[in-house]
């Protein structure tokens, strides 16, 4: 868990504010990173906003008792919330009714400014982005919303956002949009699976890339930033970040 | 004494059910497809099957999923907008007890002279039978009989499309259908004990029969056919999604994705779907009569495996697998090559001079060099 956190350059404290994009290859699931932040922001008492597009906080809560964290005391308690918006927005449809990317923006922000009252810094997590598209919002609109939460998160200065998205396939805007948020974050993890199939000793291969380094003093002079690649295994109370080619 | 007591096992006694992971599990009433998706389907899922291009065996594993359903006393909602699902019913095939192999028992223990290395290992066992006792097996010769059928309560959706312009105008979805079905599950999943935290707990085995097939898609390809073809269909999958989550219903659908023009469909409603397999008959095909195959039906692929309330989703010990249907069983084991013990037909499919015997051809002693 915490080399995930260490990887994501989050093990330090938020300074200044972080954007992390998780890209989903070949149908890869990455729900782990979000459970390993949701450890990490509970135990140092971060608060957390967890847009749910994807899985339910249940899920988040069965897998956090195993990761040795409660996850539902902690949303009692205020420190973590959870803004269902799968659910609102299905709710819309089965009315007839539909939300534009404006509302949906305006109703994000408003769960925001309920958090950032009694907290300083408000991380967000936005899990799967890619269903918005399932929902019928254009390519235009999703890149609307991510847009306007990045500025919100780059005024606030002190926080990270995460968002999740999963790449269909190559000629399909889920992976548009994966590449579009690959291209304004500072860490890109992207999570796929063994080409040779699944395995039980290893569960796939993570890779994070740094695009945000070219900026910093100390890389400035190299042209091609290596990428970190290493292999993950998923194990019931945690993750294990494997070098590439052991087991 | 302990003074430590799990609350959860006295909550669950839901019968037919299984409780891994915190989560109730019910049978698919197919023991071995329940073992190689990780111990059944996860109630609050999607359970999906790619169906064979004929659709025959994706329809048999529907009728074992409703027999599994009527047997248990689960409460069903059977959806199709193909053939009236009333239909499907009448054929629920019957439960019936298997006597396990006893084949291992009665070989006598040689001692090995010649591979005496192979000796100490175990047997291979290439069937999942015996890895499970979740659930039932069923007769498909013997049917249900129609006051069991009648005493359990079933609802039945066969959708039609009839003139509703009242409704289409106001619906989110091009095709009318899925607005339907949706509404239909919704109303469905409204009652108390379908919720997860109900004190009387009910299981709702939800099955749709072939979603997509030329019906579902007619009013969506009507106008533009760009990339938006088969949108209302991913649409309708997230949708189902977020009303199954959190309850005691599972949803099992058959989707006929040979149909579909691109990977990118499929590719979306995998997505949105959490356990899903695709099963490939030979009928038809040139491997029915492949010697390799000869011993099964088809193959069947594993397409996707989702960890519902856990970090580890189930991985089988091998991803090679095929099926045959028995009478009284349908059987998904390893795939094996036979054992090239004899003179087997495969020599004889090599040998180019073996070819069409039926259809007059010339035989081998017949060429003269």
């Amino acid at each position: 868990m915490s080399d995930v956190i260490t990887s994501l350059h989050l093990d330090k404290g938020v300074v200044t504010h972080k954007l992390i994009a998780v890209k989903e290859l070949n149908g890869c699931d990455s729900s782990f990173i979000i459970s390993c932040l949701l450890g990490h922001c509970i135990r140092n008492k971060n608060a957390l906003l967890v847009v749910c597009l994807h899985n339910s906080q249940e899920h988040y809560h069965n897998v956090g008792l195993k990761m040795n964290y409660n996850l539902n005391k902690n949303v009692e308690s205020g420190l973590i919330h959870f803004y269902n918006a799968g659910e609102e927005l299905t709710r819309a449809i089965l009315d007839s009714n539909s939300i534009s990317a404006n509302i949906f923006c305006t109703k994000l922000k408003e769960q925001i400014d309920k958090i950032k009252k009694n907290y300083n810094s408000v991380n967000i997590i936005i899990e799967g982005v890619s269903h918005l598209f399932d929902l019928e919002f254009s390519l235009r609109e999703v890149n609307y919303i991510c847009k306007e939460i990045i500025n919100l998160v780059r005024d606030y200065d002190n926080s990270f956002l995460l968002m999740q998205c999963n790449a269909a396939c190559d000629n399909d805007e889920t992976h548009v949009m994966a590449n579009l948020l690959a291209y304004k974050v500072h860490v890109l993890v992207e999570v796929d699976h063994l080409a040779s199939g699944w395995s039980t000793d290893v569960s796939g291969h993570i890779t994070f890339k740094y695009p945000s380094r070219k900026f910093e003093k100390e890389h400035k002079h190299k042209i091609e930033l290596k990428p970190s690649h290493h292999l993950f295994k998923l194990f019931d109370r945690g993750v294990k970040l494997l070098a590439p080619g052991a087991v | 004494m302990s003074g430590f007591h799990k609350i959860s096992e006295s909550n669950f006694t839901v019968k037919g059910t299984k409780l891994k992971n915190n989560l109730l599990f019910a049978s698919s009433g197919i023991p071995s497809l329940d073992y190689v998706i990780g111990g059944g389907l996860p109630t609050g899922g999607i359970f999906a099957i790619e169906s064979d291009v004929l659709g025959g065996y994706s329809r048999v594993l529907t009728k074992y999923f409703l027999a599994e359903g009527v047997v248990c006393n689960h409460d069903l909602l059977i959806v199709s907008a193909d053939e009236n699902p009333e239909e499907i019913v009448k054929e629920l095939p019957q439960a019936c007890v298997v006597q396990k192999d006893d084949r291992d028992t009665k070989i006598p223990q040689e001692e090995m002279k010649i591979a005496w290395r192979y000796e100490s290992l175990a047997k291979v066992e290439s069937s999942f039978d015996n890895e499970t006792n979740f659930g039932h097996h069923f007769d498909l010769s013997r049917y249900i009989d129609e006051d069991t059928i009648n005493n359990s309560n079933i609802s039945y959706c066969y959708l039609q499309l009839g003139n509703e312009t009242e409704d289409s105008d106001s619906s989110c979805f091009k095709n009318v259908l899925y607005a339907k079905l949706l509404k239909k599950v919704k109303d469905a999943l409204a009652k108390e004990e379908y919720k997860r935290s109900s004190k009387s707990k009910k299981i709702l085995r939800i099955s749709i029969h072939m979603l997509g097939s030329p019906v579902w898609l007619a009013v969506d390809c009507d106008e533009e056919l760009d990339n938006r073809y088969g949108h209302d269909l991913i649409k309708f999958m997230y949708c189902l999604r977020i009303l199954l989550r959190d309850t005691n219903a599972v949803a099992f659908i058959t989707i006929p994705s040979h149909l579909f023009d691109d990977d990118h469909i499929m590719n979306r409603l995998l997505h949105s779907i959490d356990n899903a397999v695709r099963i490939e008959s030979f009928a038809g095909s040139d491997k029915e009569t492949n010697p390799v195959f000869s011993e099964y039906h088809g193959l069947f692929h594993l397409t996707k495996l989702s960890a519902l309330y856990s970090l580890v989703p189930f991985v089988p010990s091998s991803l090679d697998l095929a099926f045959k249907l028995k009478r009284k069983k349908f059987v998904i084991e390893k795939l094996h090559l036979p054992p090239e013990l004899q003179e087997s037909s495969e020599r004889e499919q090599d040998d180019i001079t073996a070819v069409p015997r039926s259809c007059g051809g010339f035989k081998k002693k017949d060429i003269e060099f």
